[in-house]
């Protein structure tokens, strides 16, 4: 397998610092916010994670919308890295989101529209691995995962609206009109929207890093699992 | 909503960021060793390759 190209090894060193810059902006420029105070810095990361998370459900609809134009199998390793990235970040907002609300609606977990639909959207994914697992030969699994990342990528914009559509949520709107049972809402001051902003582009950028490795990964045991056919014939 | 006491509001961040650098620490650790394997099964097929 070749080395890592240089414009990986770039992203590499690019998406450490824009991580610790994206913290030193969480930590040291954002203001604190007055009612919930320190608790309210989670908001940050959480919504830079959930932001990669549906980021990438999407990508791997688009990367099974291209396997099912070309039957590459290079679409089928791009949808699985983007859905393996994507699931642990959407694993980090649920339970970041969890932590947040324990103080601020006094429990860990309510069944509101937007906890229980980015629930469903997460067990969907871990569903596709384990199903995937099943399929022994290549193009048919390739083939459902297609298939089942394109149908599954409703699940995200009904996730993102569920909060916006349904009246009576807990759960705070950040950009728009929040509903009036929503519990955490805040103004998000200039120094605040510039924070959320760097947060969401700096996790942006650690995605692509990631999607690259793990696509690199990919072919690899790609290439494994064919040179394994040929030393056994 | 009253303001929340400081020292329960600390604890709580100080969790999520906790999660949030665990799993990503978890994550890339895994691909870390998932790749230090794979280039291992290469080079043991590439080895038997070249016995047949």
């Amino acid at each position: 397998m070749k080395p890592q190209p240089l414009a990986l090894k770039i992203l590499n060193v690019v998406s450490a610092a824009l991580f610790l810059a994206a913290l030193a902006m969480v930590f040291f420029y954002a203001p604190l916010e007055e009612t919930m105070n320190y608790v309210q810095k989670i908001f940050y990361f959480h919504i830079a994670n959930a932001w990669i998370g549906m980021l990438g459900f999407l990508v791997a609809a688009v990367a099974g919308v291209s396997y099912l134009r070309t039957h590459d199998q290079k679409w089928d390793i791009v949808e699985l890295a983007a859905v393996e990235i994507s699931l642990v970040f959407f694993l980090i907002t649920i339970i970041t989101g969890s932590i947040w609300a324990h103080p601020v609606w006094n429990t860990w977990w309510t069944w509101d529209p937007r906890l229980t639909t980015a629930s469903i959207l997460e067990m969907i994914y871990i569903a596709y691995l384990l199903l995937r697992q099943g399929i022994e030969d290549p193009d048919r699994r390739a083939r459902f995962g297609a298939v089942y990342t394109l149908v599954g990528a409703l699940s995200v914009p009904i996730t993102f609206l569920s909060i916006r559509i349904v009246s009576r949520t807990i759960h705070p709107v950040i950009i728009g009109t929040a509903s009036g049972a929503a519990k955490g809402s805040f103004n998000m001051t200039p120094l605040m929207l510039h924070t959320m902003f760097f947060c969401l582009f700096a996790f942006s950028v650690i995605f692509a890093t990631l999607l690259w490795h793990r696509i690199r990964l990919g072919e690899l045991a790609q290439k494994i699992e064919q040179l394994k056919l040929k030393v056994l014939q | 909503m009253n303001g929340l006491n400081p020292v329960v509001s600390i604890e709580h961040m100080i969790a999520g960021y906790t999660v949030i650098f665990s799993v990503i620490a978890i994550y890339l650790i895994s691909l870390f060793l998932r790749w230090r394997n794979l280039q291992r099964d290469l080079q043991t097929l590439e080895e038997m390759q070249g016995k047949k």
